[in-house]
Order: C-alpha cells, then sequence, then structure tokens
C-alpha cells in the first residue's frame, strides 16, 4: 500500500500554484499583504468544517493511501489540500480580476497622486451604495495606509 | 448530518452572510465573469482529480448520506461543494479589494 498516494495526488494542484506563480508572479508578489490572509481564513475555516464531517462520516479515507500524521481527526494531507485549493482559487482570482489602475503592461499605478485621483474621482457625486458598488473597476494599487507604512 | 446539511451550515449560510454584507456591491458584472472564468477551471479540474481518487480508492462518501445522485464517481454535493467554495473565496477576496479601497478613502478624506 503507497501511504504517500493522497500526497502524490496533491502535486496537481502544486502544479498548477506553480503555473500561476510562473505567469504572473509581479501581481501575486505585489498583492502579498492581501491574498495570503483570506488564504490562511479559508484554510482553518474549512479544516474545522472538515473535521466535523469526518466525525459524521460523510466522507472518509482509506488509511492505507495516507501517511498517518493528523491534527485531531483531520489528515495532514487533507489540511494541505484545503490550502492548495483556497491559493490556487484566490490567486486565480488576484490574476484574472480586472484592475483600473493598471497600465496595459500590467504594471500598476505607483503615482501616489494619479492613485488618489482615481479614488476622489469615484467619490464625486454618488451616494455611499453607489460608490461602493462597482460603477468601474476596483483598484488594485496599495491604500493610503498601505504606502505611508512603507 | 447529511453532506447537504453540511453544504447549507458551512457554505451557503455563510455565502449569505457576506453576500448581505457587500449587497448592491455584488452587482459587478467584472467580479461574475472572473468568478465564472475561474469556475470553468476549477470545476472539471475538481472532477478529474476527485475521480481519479476515487477509483484508486482514496477516499469515499457514505451513500446513505449523500443524495445518490452521481457524476462520474462523484456525488452531485461534491461539486456543489467545489462551485459554493470557488464562490466563497473570490467572494471573500473582492469584499477584501473593496474594504482596503474603502480604507484608502477614509484616510484620503482624513488628509484632506
Amino acid at each position: 500500500m503507497n501511504h504517500y498516494l493522497y500526497l502524490e495526488l496533491l502535486l496537481a494542484w502544486v502544479l498548477i500554484l506553480a503555473l500561476q506563480w510562473l505567469v504572473g508572479w509581479k501581481k501575486l508578489w505585489r498583492q502579498r499583504r492581501r491574498w495570503p490572509w483570506i488564504v490562511l481564513g479559508a484554510s482553518i475555516y474549512f479544516s474545522l468544517a472538515d473535521a466535523l464531517a469526518l466525525s459524521q462520516h460523510i466522507w472518509f479515507f482509506h488509511p492505507a493511501f495516507l501517511i498517518g500524521w493528523s491534527v485531531g481527526n483531520v489528515p495532514v494531507e487533507e489540511l494541505l489540500f484545503f490550502v492548495l485549493t483556497a491559493a490556487m482559487v484566490v490567486q486565480g482570482f488576484v490574476l484574472i480580476f480586472p484592475s483600473e489602475t493598471e497600465g496595459g503592461d500590467g504594471q500598476p499605478v505607483r503615482d501616489k497622486e494619479k492613485a488618489d485621483q482615481v479614488h476622489i474621482q469615484g467619490e464625486q457625486g454618488a451616494s455611499s451604495q453607489e460608490r461602493l458598488s462597482d460603477r468601474g473597476p476596483i483598484s488594485w494599487a496599495e491604500s493610503a495606509e498601505e504606502r505611508r507604512a512603507r | 448530518m447529511t453532506y447537504a446539511c453540511f453544504l447549507v451550515l458551512f457554505l451557503l449560510l455563510p455565502l449569505a452572510l457576506v453576500s448581505l454584507m457587500l449587497r448592491r456591491r455584488l452587482l459587478n458584472w467584472r467580479y461574475w465573469l472572473t468568478t465564472a472564468q475561474l469556475l470553468l477551471v476549477v470545476l472539471p479540474t475538481m472532477a478529474l482529480w476527485d475521480h481519479a481518487a476515487v477509483v484508486l480508492g482514496v477516499w469515499g462518501w457514505t451513500p446513505q448520506q449523500t443524495w445518490g445522485v452521481r457524476l462520474w464517481l462523484i456525488p452531485l454535493e461534491e461539486y456543489l461543494f467545489a462551485l459554493l467554495e470557488t464562490v466563497l473565496l473570490t467572494m471573500l477576496m473582492y469584499a477584501l479589494l473593496l474594504w482596503t479601497r474603502e480604507g484608502a478613502h477614509a484616510l484620503g478624506r482624513k488628509r484632506t
């Protein structure tokens, strides 16, 4: 019996993540203060939900294909699965979602004034709901707080 | 607990909460187009991967706790899990984007 089989299956997701980084590492690196929090939170949340599903026998694993390490009743392979799939979806979103403040070459508008102008223009003449509903693409530009922190 | 109950409790409920939080902000075709594009990749990939794992015997589902409808060897609920998980994750990422944009707005107002 191959105790590494589930781990080996996870390599499929690792390959997709690697491909995402190969294609869009600049954008992913630039957004490194945002998306990892969603991945972390979602991984913890889904792992806890998984613990309940396993205890209720909604789904089950064949121990012969697991390395045998677990956190509570959740196999480590399953924890890794949630980290990898959450990362794949969130990174995919970061890579695909259009951004107004990026130029045609995918580079963000670094000019602080220009980024602020975009924000202010979005704010003018709109109720708060209208402003927050998307009348234009969301800015991927760093927030003023982030810029100031640097 | 059935798989359907699990989906309601851990995916539909948080999705409803995030949707309530975002409300009209969800009327954004760019957001939905991005999510749809991701689903076009996620669902077939997941189906192929999941099916292979079931064939190899790595995991399975208790038949009494699923609806009994299977596409390949995978219960319908599993597809719904992948779909709802993807939508929840993109919605959270979208909410984070809006939230950071609002943060920039608020700071901009204080500055002026």
